[in-house]
C-alpha cells in the first residue's frame, strides 16, 4: 500500500508540474436551470502557485482569490497586478487590471451551459489547449479550457494604434504567461 | 399689416399646436436576417439569457447594424441620425461581416453582438441598466462587464457617464451608464454594442446570439409585466415568482398558493368597473406609442414672429432692408436645427387613473408620488386604468391600458401596487420627464369621475390573463414618395415682399428625395417710394432634391433646385401722380431659377408632417431697369428671395 501511495504521490507531482488542475467532475446543485451544469474544479497545486504574481496584489483581491471556487489566473507581468480588481462567486472569478491605456480582464468560470452544440472545437492552441482567439470590437480576446473551467482572456487598448491590441502577439503572449495564483484549498462544491 | 397678422397668426398657431408622433408597433426581422449583402446571420431562436432586463431603460430602442445602416461605413449613405436608423423593425446583425473568429457564425468570423440605438442618436442621454444583478467585472477604456451568478457575462460597450466599478454588485435595472459612441480614444455611432458570452457545453466560452433576448427582454419593456418568470419561451430557471420590469415580486407566495377564488372575484368586478368605463381606452387605443408636445409655445411663437416681423416689415432704406433680410436668414438658419430640441420634448407618460376609496387611492398617489409619478396626465398618450380593492389583507388591482391589455394582481403592499402602476406606465414614458412634474400628485377631473370601485362577493370569474404583444415580422422600407405643398412669403433684394404657394412631388433615391417642384408667387406689399404702383407674378419650375436628417422626433430636410421661372412685372401709375402721358408699364423676363431650402419637420400624424422653413432663391438675369413713357425709371427685376416657407407634407407607398 505504501508503494502504491508513493506511486500515486509522484504520479500527482508529474501531472501537476505543468499547473494544471486535475480534470473536472460535473454536478448540477439546487438553483440551476437544467441545462445549467457545474464542474467540481480542483485547486493548483500549491507548487503552481506564483508567489511573486500573488504578493503583488492587494490584500483584499487575495482575499478574493483565497475565496475563489475556480482556480484563478492572473498575468505575470506586475504592473497589471497592482491595482488590479478580484471578483469571486460560487460559478466564477474574475480579474481586472490595467497599465498604460492598456486593459487585461480575465474570466474563468466552472459553470457550463448546455445548449445542445454538438462539439466544436478552438483551431487555435492557447496554453496547451484548442482556444478561440478573436476580436471584439477592437478588444482582442483568448477562450480555452483548462483543468475542467472556461478562462476568457481579453486585452483592450484605449488607442487604437497600441502595439498591445495592434496584432494579437501581446494577448497570445499575455495568455501563455498568466499564472495561478490560488487559491490553495481544494474548490468545488 | 394684414398679411403680417395672417402670417404671425399662422406661426404662432404652428408653435403651439401640439403634434403627435406615433411609434409604430414593435416589428423584428426574424433572427438570422441580416441587411443584404452584410453577411450570413445565425438563425437561432435560443433566448440564451432568459428574463434579462432590457439593457436600455426606457424605449423606443432600435437594434440594427451600425455599419450596414446609415451613417456606417458600409451603409446607404447619411447621417447615424437618420430617421430610418430608428425605425422597426429591429434587425439581426449578430454575425455580420467581421474578420474577426466566432465559432457559432455560418462563416466562421462575424460581429460577436448586437448594436442597439436609444431612441434618438444623442449621445450620454440615455440610461443603460444592468439587464440582470451581477457584478461588474471589467471596465475598460469603452468596456463595461457585468457577470451573472451563473458565469454569464454581458459586455456594455460605447457608453458614457458609467456608473459603477470593478466589483460592484448591482441589481437588475441598475444604472450602468448611458448611450454613446466612446471608443477609446477615438468614438464610433452613437449606440451600445451589446454581448453575451456563455460557457457553453461541447464548446467552451463563445459569443452567443443576443438577439432573442433582447427581443424578449424588449417586449417586456414595452407591455404589462411578464406572468411567470422563467416562461415556456424562454426555458431557463424557475424563480418561483413573478417580477415586473423592475425585479419586483408582484405577487405573494399565500396568493399562488390558494387565493384564486378572491382574484378571481376582484377581478371580475375590476373588470366591471373597467368595462362600465371602457370608452376612453378604445378612443385611445390606436397604437400611439408617444406624443411630444411643445415645451414653450408662446416663446417659439414670439420669436418667429418677431422673426417675421423684422423681414417683412423692415421700412426705409434698402441697405437697412438688406441687412433685416441677412440678420433674419442667418437667425432662422441657426435657429431652425434647434427648434425641435427647443420645442419638443418626450412626454410620454400615459394619464394614470385609479379606482379605488379615498384612503387606497392616498396611498397610491403617495407611493405613485415617490415614483416621481401623478395620476391624470395627457390622455393623448393613453390611459392606464388601475381599479384597486382590498380583498382581506390583499390588495387586488387590475390595470389596464389604452391598448387593451389587462391584468390583475393580488398584492401586499402599496409599494406593490405602485410599481406595477409604474411599470404599465413607463414603457410609454419617455426618457427625459418633463421635470415640473416630479413630485406633485394631481388627480384630474376625469379621474374625479370615475366610478368608486367597491368589489362584491359574488363574482368568480377566472383572472384575466395578460395579452402579448404582437411582433408581426415585415419589412418597414421608408417612404419611397413625398408630396408637399407650402405656403411661401418672401422679401427680395428691394424690399418688397411675395407671397405664393409651391407643391412638388419626390421619389425616394437612397437618401435623396428627387422630384418636380413648381410655385408661383406674385407681389404682396407694394413699394411706397414709387410713384408707380408695381404689381409682379413670378412662376417656376424647378427640379429639386431634399435629404432629411433626423433630430431627435423631427425631421431636418435641407434641400436644393434648379430650375427655370418666368417672371411678369408690371406698373401702373399711382392716382395723384398719374396723367394721360403716364402709360402702363409692364416687363416679362424668363430665366433661371435656383433654391436654397431648409425646413424642420415634425410628424401630424403617421403620414403627414408639418413643416416650417427658411428659403433662397436666385434669380440671375433678370429684367433690367425700365423707362416709362413719362420718363420715370422703373426698377431692375429682383434678382434674390429671401423668406419662410410653412408647409405640409405626406409620405407613402
Amino acid at each position: 500500500v505504501a508503494r502504491r501511495s508513493t506511486l500515486l504521490a509522484l504520479l500527482a507531482a508529474v501531472i501537476g508540474c505543468p499547473s494544471q488542475p486535475p480534470s473536472a467532475a460535473k454536478s448540477h446543485p439546487r438553483g440551476l436551470a437544467p441545462n445549467q451544469i457545474a464542474r467540481t474544479v480542483e485547486p493548483p497545486f500549491a507548487a503552481s502557485i506564483d508567489r511573486d504574481a500573488l504578493s503583488a496584489l492587494s490584500p483584499a483581491a487575495r482575499e478574493r482569490v483565497a475565496a475563489s471556487r475556480v482556480p484563478v489566473l492572473v498575468p505575470r507581468d506586475p504592473r497589471f497586478l497592482a491595482g488590479a480588481a478580484i471578483t469571486a462567486e460560487e460559478y466564477f472569478f474574475a480579474f481586472s487590471g490595467s497599465s498604460e491605456g492598456a486593459w487585461i480582464s480575465v474570466h474563468g468560470t466552472r459553470l457550463e451551459h448546455d445548449h445542445g452544440f454538438p462539439p466544436i472545437k478552438g483551431h487555435r492552441t492557447v496554453r496547451s489547449a484548442s482556444a478561440f482567439v478573436t476580436e471584439v470590437e477592437r478588444v482582442r480576446e483568448a477562450s480555452w479550457l483548462e483543468g475542467g473551467a472556461s478562462y476568457v482572456l481579453d486585452v483592450e487598448c484605449e488607442r487604437r494604434d497600441d502595439p498591445r491590441c495592434a496584432t494579437e502577439q501581446f494577448l497570445l503572449d499575455t495568455a501563455e504567461g498568466l499564472v495561478f495564483v490560488g487559491p490553495e484549498r481544494g474548490v468545488g462544491p | 399689416m394684414r398679411r403680417f397678422a395672417l402670417i404671425a397668426a399662422l406661426a404662432g398657431a404652428l408653435s403651439s399646436s401640439s403634434s403627435r408622433v406615433c411609434a409604430d408597433p414593435f416589428t423584428y426581422e426574424p433572427p438570422g436576417q441580416l441587411v443584404p449583402g452584410s453577411g450570413q446571420g445565425r438563425a437561432d431562436e435560443t433566448v440564451y439569457a432568459p428574463n434579462i432586463r432590457f439593457p436600455i431603460e426606457t424605449g423606443p430602442a432600435f437594434a440594427n447594424s451600425q455599419v450596414w445602416g446609415h451613417g456606417g461605413d458600409s451603409g446607404p449613405g447619411g447621417d447615424q441620425c437618420d430617421p430610418e436608423n430608428f425605425r422597426y423593425p429591429w434587425r439581426d446583425n449578430f454575425c455580420e461581416t467581421r474578420t474577426w473568429d466566432m465559432p457559432l457564425c455560418p462563416a466562421g468570423t462575424g460581429h460577436q453582438g448586437q448594436d442597439v440605438r436609444a431612441s434618438t442618436c444623442e449621445a450620454g442621454v440615455h440610461r443603460v441598466i444592468a439587464v440582470t444583478d451581477g457584478t461588474i467585472t471589467h471596465i475598460g477604456s469603452y468596456t463595461v462587464y457585468l457577470t451573472a451568478e451563473d458565469g454569464t457575462r454581458f459586455d456594455y460597450l460605447h457608453m458614457d457617464h458609467v456608473a459603477v466599478t470593478v466589483g460592484q454588485r448591482v441589481s437588475r435595472g441598475d444604472h450602468v451608464g448611458n448611450v454613446s459612441n466612446q471608443f477609446g480614444s477615438s468614438t464610433t455611432t452613437v449606440h451600445l454594442h451589446f454581448n453575451i458570452q456563455q460557457n457553453v457545453a461541447n464548446v467552451g466560452t463563445v459569443f452567443v446570439p443576443p438577439y432573442k433576448s433582447l427581443i424578449a427582454a424588449y417586449q417586456r419593456l414595452l407591455g404589462p409585466p411578464i406572468s411567470d418568470a422563467g416562461g415556456t419561451d424562454e426555458g431557463g430557471k424557475d424563480q418561483g415568482g413573478i417580477a415586473n420590469e423592475a425585479g419586483v415580486e408582484i405577487v405573494d407566495a399565500s396568493l399562488r398558493d390558494g387565493a384564486e377564488t378572491d382574484l378571481g372575484t376582484a377581478d371580475a368586478v375590476v373588470r366591471a368597473v373597467a368595462d362600465a368605463s371602457a370608452k376612453p381606452l378604445q378612443e385611445h387605443g390606436s397604437g400611439c406609442a408617444c406624443v411630444r408636445r411643445p415645451r414653450t409655445p408662446a416663446g417659439l411663437g414670439a420669436i418667429w414672429t418677431g422673426l417675421i416681423a423684422l423681414s417683412l416689415l423692415g421700412r426705409g432704406r434698402r441697405g437697412r432692408r438688406l441687412l433685416a433680410i441677412a440678420f433674419s436668414s442667418a437667425a432662422l438658419f441657426a435657429f431652425l436645427p434647434a427648434a425641435p430640441a427647443l420645442a419638443f420634448e418626450p412626454s410620454c407618460r400615459p394619464s394614470i387613473e385609479v379606482e379605488a376609496d379615498a384612503h387606497l387611492r392616498a396611498e397610491i398617489e403617495e407611493e405613485l408620488a415617490h415614483r416621481g409619478l401623478v395620476l391624470g396626465g395627457d390622455r393623448e398618450c393613453g390611459v392606464v386604468r388601475a381599479g384597486v380593492a382590498r380583498q382581506g389583507r390583499q390588495l387586488v388591482i387590475r390595470i389596464s391600458d389604452a391598448f387593451d391589455r389587462s391584468e390583475t394582481r393580488a398584492v401586499a403592499r402599496f409599494e406593490t401596487v405602485a410599481s406595477l402602476i409604474e411599470t404599465w406606465a413607463r414603457p410609454r414614458a419617455s426618457a427625459r420627464a418633463p421635470s415640473g412634474d416630479r413630485g406633485v400628485v394631481a388627480a384630474s377631473a376625469e379621474t374625479s369621475r370615475l366610478p368608486l370601485f367597491t368589489p362584491p362577493a359574488d363574482l368568480s370569474d377566472p383572472p384575466a390573463q395578460q395579452t402579448s404583444i404582437a411582433a408581426p415580422i415585415r419589412s418597414d422600407a421608408p417612404p419611397r414618395l413625398a408630396v408637399q405643398a407650402t405656403a411661401e412669403g418672401y422679401i427680395d433684394n428691394q424690399g418688397t415682399l411675395w407671397a405664393g404657394l409651391s407643391a412638388s412631388a419626390k421619389v425616394r433615391l437612397g437618401a435623396l428625395y428627387l422630384g418636380p417642384r413648381g410655385r408661383i408667387l406674385a407681389l404682396a406689399r407694394k413699394d411706397d417710394d414709387t410713384m408707380f404702383e408695381p404689381n409682379g407674378l413670378s412662376v417656376e419650375g424647378l427640379l429639386d432634391a431634399e435629404t432629411v436628417f433626423a433630430l431627435g422626433s423631427a425631421a431636418i430636410r435641407p434641400g436644393a433646385g434648379l430650375g427655370l421661372g418666368w417672371m411678369r412685372r408690371s406698373w401702373e401709375p399711382m392716382e395723384e401722380v398719374g396723367g394721360a402721358s403716364e402709360q402702363r408699364v409692364a416687363r416679362h423676363s424668363l430665366g433661371p431659377r435656383a433654391s436654397l431650402h431648409i425646413s424642420a419637420a415634425v410628424p401630424a400624424s403617421e403620414a403627414v408632417s408639418v413643416s416650417v422653413g427658411f428659403a433662397a432663391d436666385f434669380a440671375p438675369f433678370a429684367g433690367e431697369k425700365t423707362r416709362s413713357p413719362g420718363g420715370f425709371e422703373m426698377p431692375a427685376d429682383p434678382f434674390l428671395f429671401g423668406g419662410l416657407t410653412l408647409g405640409a407634407s405626406w409620405t407613402g407607398l
